[in-house]
Formats: structure tokens, C-alpha cells, sequence
């Protein structure tokens, strides 16, 4: 197809053009029956498109090229990747660029997710330069890796992104791969274009043109009737009149037979090497030189691309139209086609390829074949293409006698396997209901595989129902794996007992299975379990896991560990420790290219520097995992829980309600009411940093329920019971303030954890000090100060230094008052936290008599004026806070009004008065 | 002498009846700038299909090649040129 003159589709060229043209991102769909005319169209958008200054970049899949793993991300990213190899992130750009080939070791490779985030960064950076345009022709025939990265990269394209997608589709034809842009900003935008038929007259005029024919008008009512206006079918039609001895002959032909009658006429080793063309992917003059000989090959070629069958782009070859392929090969006998595959495996370049032509060889059971594709499938695998490791899997089955029920078993297990981990859940549940209905050694794996599933995409209660089918097992090692996950699970949907009995079993298991590097995870299990119930136990077991991982050989079983490892450090509130392992294996998640695991380091760190007060660090981790978050849909609840929580802590009262609340919201629909648990105490922390105590209350009694339920020890978790006790003695309630401490103190003894006492000490002083004790209240809060050191969580201590100025200002001491009140201030300012900011200084103006211009003022409001009065623009303060500007001028203008003052400078003046002396 | 009629086919995608009476217009000048030229060719009527966008044009002349000359002046991209037989 080589004329540029697109045959009466002029006004749709033109709405096409439009719609490039228009506003990005954008998509078109281009879709038709075969051979009506896509492809013409779509190179004529092309064509213009580069003219008006896109990027673009294309690919053509062929049917053949469908278990082509990433093929067509190799023609799209192939360019990209190496042109902006110093612009992309490094992560992101290694991810893409070793799915490609182009960099790593070629022994493992990242997930899909990575490379699906690496090419979104790659396009983006693309589209910083001029605005992109991906082709994709005949996107039915699309490779599962290409089109599982493609969809999930466009899915999460912005608005502004400067880039547009053209597809066209055949219509009716079956899609190998999801491509599924639904729901989408890119899915709203697309614009479908149907393909019809060409009138009589375009169609009289395309073969004018490309036949040198003029018809008499008989002739050309029939062939348009006959090819009902396909220009394909046309031009053949219209070429087998060309060789008849007159028109009407040719004209009982249909253009199928047509094609194949083109074909037929050809010699022999022309024919065989277009039937070899269409049954490869990516033929060229080379290979078919090694299958018919080098004397042979030229002259075949010759026939085949003077017959306008195929093209020869410098030995590389492609079909005039892809229908040709698929007619040529549908249309040889089912002998012939094995024959060619069988020889195509002799000569395929990769073990691979060599594999999937013999698959296609096969007839019938070949027990052989299916024990190397069982191979083949577990060496992709390896190699991180995980659809073309589930497809050779698939084959193994399709290959092995069904009497032989054991590897039948096995390879449904490896199938079922590999199509979960390349996220194809619902052809993973099939693959794993029939290996689970085998009775023998693979059935129990299969059940709890299932159940690891469920967990996923239908909900804990069927996930724990099959754990324990699958916990039937006999052997050690996989009773180990079932009960690690078992007791991870319960812990979050029923808490920490049940899910400690669970990891005992572990361990047990391990144990007996004498694996030293599982009982290293069966033990770290036990501790982040143990943290929660407040076992004593649970560093301890840690340390001991610690040991035994040390120099695994096993990748995943070794992060396992070190993640794992991770959160019990940050549990215990080791935070250095913490810190320092989640680095680790945040560093050892990006070179492996794990989306997921990588976002659970990032919020584990965030969490970590957080209670760190390290603001700087904790607002990095914050905007990588926003947008991890919206880019994989993962983990929702928890991310919801520590934005809300960073958003609390800086003093953005409004979006930290909202984050929080959808956070327990999240968690109440997932059944998790251990992340419940903790949004609804960080509401209540920020109601009760807001002066809002009857709402601190509600949220803090949500809490308290929930810990009782889930039967929760002393652990971080469960510190907020230090708050409900503060808001009883708020509300004039010591009693209850008392019983709360109290109860949080018994539990404490129980766990042995030293860094209890501060938070024990504050809560007693601050039941005495509304019990009006207040001598009592002060010396057990300057013991709290007195014992800080062993609480390395900043903030509590500063609350700690608070609470106790607060208490000797009512004792009348104001000089300690104001001493322990500005050395609060401090620390609230260097943590960043504003709201406890606000409160202690509020604190600090009530001991001096003056009236306090701060306390007129919002916490918002109380920003702004800080910022304004240290000579920051408007802009910069806009900046600064996350706001617009427009909203810091009518702030600015509320501040004026409220303080009487007319100017920046008198602002300044008056928040300075009003300051405590240094 | 004027002595046959001949059918100009035309392919004519989505003519508005503007386009249409132009191109209608043009054959007719094309044709009388001939005649002054000294080949008689006399322009009759133009039929257009809009489902097959065809567009059929009757002009009269004495040969194949004095209409050839016509639609070649008139710049029209012609699919066909047969004789035909008129019957009022």
C-alpha cells in the first residue's frame, strides 16, 4: 500500500487530524473490518502529524508476533529509551530499559508495574521536548507484555501531558491482550472512527490508480458488490479480472480465493517462503535463506514482492497486508504448517522462540516437548517477562497425556503461577481450581495459592477459609509459607493473639523442615506480630531471624527478611534501625524494578522519619508515594492513613481530615480494622491538636473499641490511649483520665518496653492536674520530662514539655512556665509541627497578661501572618503552604482586619509583640 | 461538426450542490474556450451520483480526443471517457 491518496475518506482524515490536533491527552481509535482501509488512514495521520511537529513513534504487530514478549513496547520505547536515558529518572529508566534489553544482567527483570511506570516517565520526558504520538496498528494483535504496560502507562496520563495515542482495530477480531483504557482520562478523551465502505466511484478510482485498470461500469458494479466496498478485496477482485480471459470469470471469485489463486500462481520455493513469512514473527531474507537455501531465497523473494505479496525493507520483510499472512497460513494444510514451524525451531534464535514453533509442531500429547516448554516457561519467568512465561506454561499443559495427573498437576500449579504474577487473576483462578481438583503433592500449594488470590481480589474471609483447606498439607515447607501469610492476615482482620499462635506454627514448621533461611522469615513473622500483641518476645525473635538470614542466597526470601525486619524496627521505635533497613530495601526494590515493594519502603520510611520530626525527609517520601499510589491503585487505605497523618502534623487541618476519613473509610469496606484503628487515633490526635476535644473524643473512642477487639498489647499502636486520658481531663473527667492511663500501664508491664514511662508519667500528671492535684501533677510531669530520653519520638516530648507548662502556669510558677513553654515552642518549631505550635504559643501569651493577637487568629491564619511578617511575597507564601495565591490575599486581608493593622510592617510589628523573648 | 456524444466519469467525493454547479460551470467554459478555438465541443448537462460520488458530465464533439482536451483544461481527474447515445 504505497499511495499516499486515501480514496474518499478525506473528511475523515480531516475529523482525525482535528482531533490530534486538539487537546492532550487524547485518543483515537481507527476501527474497521480487514483489509477497509486502517492502515491507509493511519499513515496518512502520521504522515501529517509529523509534519505538524509530534514525536511519533509506531509499531505494527503481526498475528504472528503475539507471544512476542514486550515486542511491541521495542518498537514504541526502543528509540525513546536511549535518546533519554539523561533525562528519566534512573529507576524508571532502568526498569524500561532492561525490559528491553538494553541494560541489566538478563537474568532478572523487573515486574511489569516498573516497567509500566518507566515508560510514563520516559513519555513524559519525551513530551517535555514535543508533543508524542503513539501508533499502534492493528492493536488486536498486540503481545500480553506490551499491552498489560502500554494501557497501565496511558491509564495515568494528566491532563496537559502532551501525548496522543492512534489505534486501529479490526473489527470483531478476537484481542489476545487486554488493552483496556476504560475509566481513564485517556479513555474519556478517545474518539472512536469507524472505517466503512468506499463508494462505487472511490472505489473505481483506487484501482485506476493502482492497477492502471479503468472498469466498464458493469464491471465495476460487480466488484463493488462483491467486495462490498472493501479496498482490498477490491484490488484483488480487480487483478484476477486483469489475468482472466474475460471480466466476468474473475468475478465469481471471492477475494479470499482471489488472494489465494495470487498466490498459487507463484513457484514453488516462493510460496513455501511466504508460508514461512507468515508463520514468524519478524521474517527476514536471512532466516528464509537458512530454511530453502541461499540459491533458492532470491529469487522466491523476487516473485513474492513482484506479486505484491510481500515487501523487502533491506531483507527485513512484511506482508503488503497482514490478511495475506493470515490467508496464507490459514490456507496450507495443518501438515504443512507443523512442517514449517518444526523447521523454523531448527533454526530459532532464542530458546524461546525455539519452544513456541515447536508447541506449534506438536500434535497431540507430547510429553517430551511439554517437560521443555515446562522449562522454557520457568527461564522466562526468570527473565521478568511473566506473559510469555504464562503462555509457555499454558502450552506445557495443552502438550502433556492427560493420564499422567502428577505433571498435569505440577504445570496448572507453574501456569496458574505465572498468570498471577503477570496479574491475569481471573485465568489464574481457572488454571489453579483445576491443579487444586488433582488429588497429590501439588493440590495443597494450588488451594493456598487460591487463597492468596482471594486475598487480593475477592476478601480476607474466603482467603482464610482457604489457608486452612490448604493447611491439610504434610509438608513443612509449604505449611510454613500457608501459616506466615495466614498469620499476617489475621493479624490485620482479628489482631495479634490468634495471629501469634499462627506464627508459632510457623516457626514450628520451619523448624521441622530444617530450612534455616525460612525459619528466618517464620521468626521475623513471629516479631511483627509479637510487636503488636506487645510480646516482650518480639526483638528478640527478630535478632535470631537476623542471624539466620544473614548471606541468603535467595533474592525474595532475603527482602522478605529485610522488609519485614524493617517495620518491627519502626514497631519498636527503632527508628535508626528502621530507617536504616527500610533504605536498604527501598534501594534493593528499585534496581529490582517491584512497584509494590517499593511502595511499601517508601511509606514505612515516611512513617519513620515522621515520628523522627525529620519534615524535609517526610515530605520527599510523601510525593513519591502519591504518585506510586495513584499509579498502581495500591494499598489505598494505609497511604490515605500516612499522607493524613503528615498532613496533621504540618497543620493542614481540612485535607488531613479528608485523607484520614477516607482512610477509615477504606479500611472499614477492606475488613482491616487494624489500619482503622490507626486512622481514626491520628483523627483524634488532630482534633485534639485543633482545640477540638469532644472530637477527639469520638474518634478516640473508635480507636479504643477497635484495640479491645482486636486484643492489642502495649505497642506504638497503641499509644493513643495517652490521648483519650488527656481529653478526659479536658472535658473535667480525672477519673476516666486516671482509668486510662492505667489500663495503657498494665499493658505496658506486660510487654517490658522502656520507652513506656514518659507517656505514663504524662498521662498520671494530667488525670492529677484535673483532679486539681496539681503539686502531684507537676512533679510526675517534670519526672515525664526528666525520663524523655528514653522516648525517641520528638513530638511526644515536646507534648510532654507542653502539658507541663501548662500545669505550672495554673501552679502560679510562671517563670518555670514560661521557661518550659518556650523550650516547647522550640521544639514544635523545629519538628515542624504547626498546630502544637499554635497551642503553645498560645500558652506562652496567656502568662504575660497581653492580649493575645495570635489567639485571634485561625492556625491558617496564623501561617500566613508568620510567613508575611519574615518578608516572604505573597507568591512565596503561596508556595510554602500549598495554597493559591489568591487565597493568601484574602487570608492577608481577614489578618488586617482582625489585628487593625493596614501593612506588612505593622504586621510584623504586631506578631513580634506579642512574641516570646528569646 | 459536432457529431457524438461522449460520457466524462468522474470521481467526486461529498460535492455540495455549490461544488457541484462549479464544476458544472467549469466544463462548460472549458468546452466553449475550445469551440473558440476552433474544436466544437458543446457541453450538455451534468448528472451526479452522490452514493457512488460520481459525477457524470455529457458533452458533445467530434472526437475522443476534443473532450480529452476539455477535461484536461477543466483539470478535472476523469475515471472514464466512453461514447454514449442520447434519446430524448
Amino acid at each position: 500500500m504505497s499511495s499516499a491518496e486515501t480514496f474518499g475518506r478525506d473528511d475523515q482524515l480531516a475529523l482525525l487530524h482535528g482531533w490530534i490536533g486538539g487537546e492532550l491527552p487524547t485518543a483515537v481509535l481507527i476501527e474497521g473490518d480487514a483489509g477497509i482501509g486502517k492502515t491507509t488512514l493511519l499513515r496518512a495521520v502520521l504522515d501529517e502529524s509529523a509534519r505538524a511537529g509530534f514525536h511519533v513513534v509506531q509499531s505494527a504487530p503481526a498475528e504472528a508476533e503475539v507471544s512476542l514478549a514486550y515486542g511491541a513496547l521495542a518498537d514504541l520505547a526502543g528509540v525513546l529509551v536511549e535518546e533519554l536515558a539523561d533525562v528519566v529518572p534512573a529507576p524508571r529508566w532502568r526498569a524500561l530499559a532492561a525490559a528491553l534489553g538494553l541494560s541489566g544482567d538478563g537474568r532478572t527483570a523487573p515486574g511489569e508495574t516498573s516497567v509500566a511506570l518507566g515508560l510514563l516517565a520516559t513519555l513524559r520526558a519525551a513530551a517535555e521536548r514535543s508533543p508524542v504520538l503513539i501508533a499502534i496498528d492493528d492493536v488486536q494483535w498486540l503481545d500480553e507484555s506490551s499491552a498489560t504496560v502500554l494501557a497501565f502507562a496511558l491509564r495515568r496520563l494528566h491532563a496537559g501531558d502532551r501525548v496522543a495515542v492512534v489505534i486501529t482495530r479490526r473489527a470483531n477480531a478476537p484481542a489476545r491482550a487486554r488493552f483496556d483504557l476504560h475509566g481513564s482520562l485517556v479513555g474519556e478523551a478517545l474518539h472512536v472512527a469507524p472505517v466503512g465502505p468506499l463508494s462505487v466511484g472511490a472505489v473505481h478510482r483506487l484501482i485506476r490508480v493502482r492497477l492502471g485498470l479503468s472498469l466498464g461500469r458493469r464491471q465495476l458494479l460487480e466488484i463493488h458488490e462483491a467486495c462490498r466496498g472493501n479496498p482490498l478485496h477490491a484490488l484483488e477482485l480487480a487483478r484476477a479480472t486483469r489475468t482472466e480471459a474475460s471480466g466476468a470469470p474473475g468475478l465469481r471469485l471471492t477475494a479470499g480465493n482471489a488472494m489465494d489463486a495470487r498466490i498459487s500462481r507463484l513457484p514453488s520455493a516462493a510460496r513455501q517462503a511466504i508460508l514461512i513469512a507468515s508463520a514468524t514473527p519478524r521474517p527476514t531474507v536471512e532466516l528464509l535463506a537458512s530454511l530453502l537455501g541461499a540459491s533458492a531465497v532470491d529469487e522466491a523473494v523476487r516473485a513474492a514482492v513482484t506479486a505484491e505479496i510481500l515487501i523487502d525493507r533491506g531483507g527485513q520483510l512484511e506482508f503488503e497486508h497482514p490478511l495475506l499472512a493470515s490467508r496464507s497460513y490459514e490456507s496450507a494444510t495443518p501438515v504443512a504448517r507443523r512442517r514449517v514451524h518444526e523447521s523454523l525451531a531448527s533454526v530459532a534464535a532464542t530458546s524461546g522462540e525455539r519452544a513456541r514453533h515447536l508447541a506449534l509442531a506438536a500434535e497431540g500429547d507430547d510429553e517430551e516437548l511439554a517437560a521443555v516448554l515446562e522449562q522454557e516457561a520457568e527461564a522466562s519467568l526468570l527473565r521478568g517477562t511473566r506473559m510469555a512465561a504464562a503462555e509457555l506454561a499454558e502450552e506445557s499443559v495443552r502438550l502433556t497425556p492427560s493420564s499422567d495427573l502428577d505433571a498435569r498437576a505440577r504445570r496448572l500449579l507453574a501456569a496458574g503461577r505465572a498468570r498471577t504474577d503477570a496479574g491475569d487473576s481471573d485465568r489464574a483462578r481457572g488454571l489453579l481450581e483445576r491443579a487444586a481438583s488433582i488429588a497429590g503433592p501439588h493440590q495443597h500449594e494450588a488451594v493456598w495459592r487460591l487463597g492468596t488470590l482471594a486475598d487480593v481480589t475477592v476478601g480476607i474471609r474466603e482467603t482464610i477459609a482457604l489457608y486452612e483447606r490448604a493447611l491439610e498439607t504434610s509438608d513443612d515447607t509449604l505449611r510454613t509459607r500457608i501459616l506466615q501469610r495466614y498469620a499476617i492476615t489475621t493479624a490485620y482482620l482479628t489482631g495479634p493473639r490468634r495471629a501469634l499462635d499462627l506464627a508459632d506454627a510457623a516457626v514450628a514448621a520451619a523448624e521441622r523442615a530444617a530450612d534455616s533461611q525460612l525459619l528466618a522469615t517464620a521468626l521475623a513473622t513471629k516479631a511483627a506480630v509479637g510487636i503488636m500483641a506487645g510480646d516482650p518476645g518480639a526483638p528478640d525473635w527478630l535478632a535470631r531471624a537476623r542471624q539466620l538470614g544473614q548471606g541468603d542466597a535467595d533474592p525474595r526470601q532475603s527482602w522478605t527478611l529485610g522488609a519485614l525486619g524493617a517495620d518491627v524496627s519502626r514497631m519498636a521505635l527503632d527508628l535508626p534501625a528502621a530507617r536504616s533497613a527500610y533504605e536498604i530495601e527501598l534501594e534493593r526494590s528499585l534496581i529490582e524494578g517491584e512497584a509494590a515493594t517499593e511502595l511499601w519502603m517508601r511509606l514505612g520510611l515516611c512513617i519513620t522519619e515522621l515520628l523522627s520530626g525529620d519534615l524535609a525527609r517526610t515530605s520527599e517520601h510523601v510525593r513519591e508515594i502519591r504518585d506510586l499510589s495513584e499509579q498502581t491503585g495500591m494499598k489505598r487505605d494505609v497511604i490515605a492513613l500516612g499522607i493524613g497523618a503528615v498532613l496533621a502534623h504540618l497543620g493542614h487541618v481540612d485535607e488531613a481530615r479528608s485523607a484520614l476519613a477516607e482512610s477509615r473509610a477504606l479500611a472499614r469496606a477492606d475488613e482491616s480494622p487494624l489500619v482503622e484503628l490507626r486512622a481514626a487515633a491520628a483523627a483524634g490526635a488532630l482534633e485534639l491538636s485543633c482545640g477540638q476535644p469532644e472530637a477527639a473524643a469520638r474518634a478516640l473512642d473508635d480507636a479504643h473499641e477497635l484495640a479491645e477487639l482486636l486484643g492489642l498489647g502495649f505497642s506504638i499502636y497503641r499509644c493513643f490511649e495517652i490521648d483519650r486520658a488527656e481529653v478526659h481531663a479536658l472535658a473535667g473527667r480525672p477519673q476516666e483520665a486516671a482509668r486510662a492511663t492505667s489500663e495503657l500501664e498494665a499493658l505496658a508491664e506486660h510487654s517490658n518496653v522502656t520507652w513506656a514511662a514518659p507517656l505514663l508519667l504524662r498521662g498520671h500528671g494530667l488525670a492529677a492536674a484535673a483532679d486539681g492535684r496539681l503539686d502531684e501533677a507537676v512533679a510526675l510531669l517534670e519526672q515525664a520530662v526528666a525520663e524523655e530520653h528514653l522516648l525517641p519520638l520528638p513530638l511526644e516530648r515536646a507534648r510532654t514539655r507542653l502539658a507541663l507548662g501548662r500545669v505550672l502556669r495554673r501552679a502560679k510558677k510562671k517563670a518555670a512556665a514560661r521557661a518550659m513553654l518556650e523550650s516547647a515552642v522550640l521544639d514544635f518549631q523545629t519538628i515542624e509541627a504547626h498546630l502544637w505550635l499554635l497551642e503553645a504559643r498560645a500558652e506562652l501569651a496567656r502568662i504575660g497578661g497581653h492580649p493575645p493577637a495570635r489567639q485571634d487568629l485561625t492556625a491558617t491564619e496564623l501561617r500566613v501572618a508568620t510567613l508575611v511578617a519574615e518578608g516572604r511575597t505573597n507568591r512565596e507564601v503561596a508556595a510554602s503552604l500549598f495554597i493559591t495565591v489568591s487565597t493568601v490575599e484574602a487570608t492577608l486581608t481577614r489578618i488586617y482586619r482582625k489585628l487593625g493593622v493596614r501593612s506588612r510592617t505593622e504586621l510584623a510589628n504586631r506578631l513580634h509583640a506579642t512574641e516570646p523573648n528569646a | 461538426m459536432i457529431s457524438s456524444s461522449y460520457l466524462v466519469e468522474a470521481f467526486a467525493p461529498g460535492l455540495s450542490a455549490a461544488q457541484l454547479a462549479t464544476a458544472a460551470e467549469r466544463m462548460r467554459t472549458a468546452a466553449a474556450e475550445l469551440t473558440n478555438g476552433g474544436t466544437p465541443v458543446a457541453y450538455a448537462r451534468t448528472i451526479y451520483l452522490p452514493g457512488d460520488e460520481t459525477c457524470f458530465h455529457l458533452l458533445e464533439a467530434s472526437s475522443l480526443a476534443a473532450v480529452e482536451a476539455v477535461t484536461a483544461s477543466a483539470e478535472l481527474t476523469v475515471a472514464r471517457i466512453v461514447p454514449a447515445i442520447e434519446q430524448h
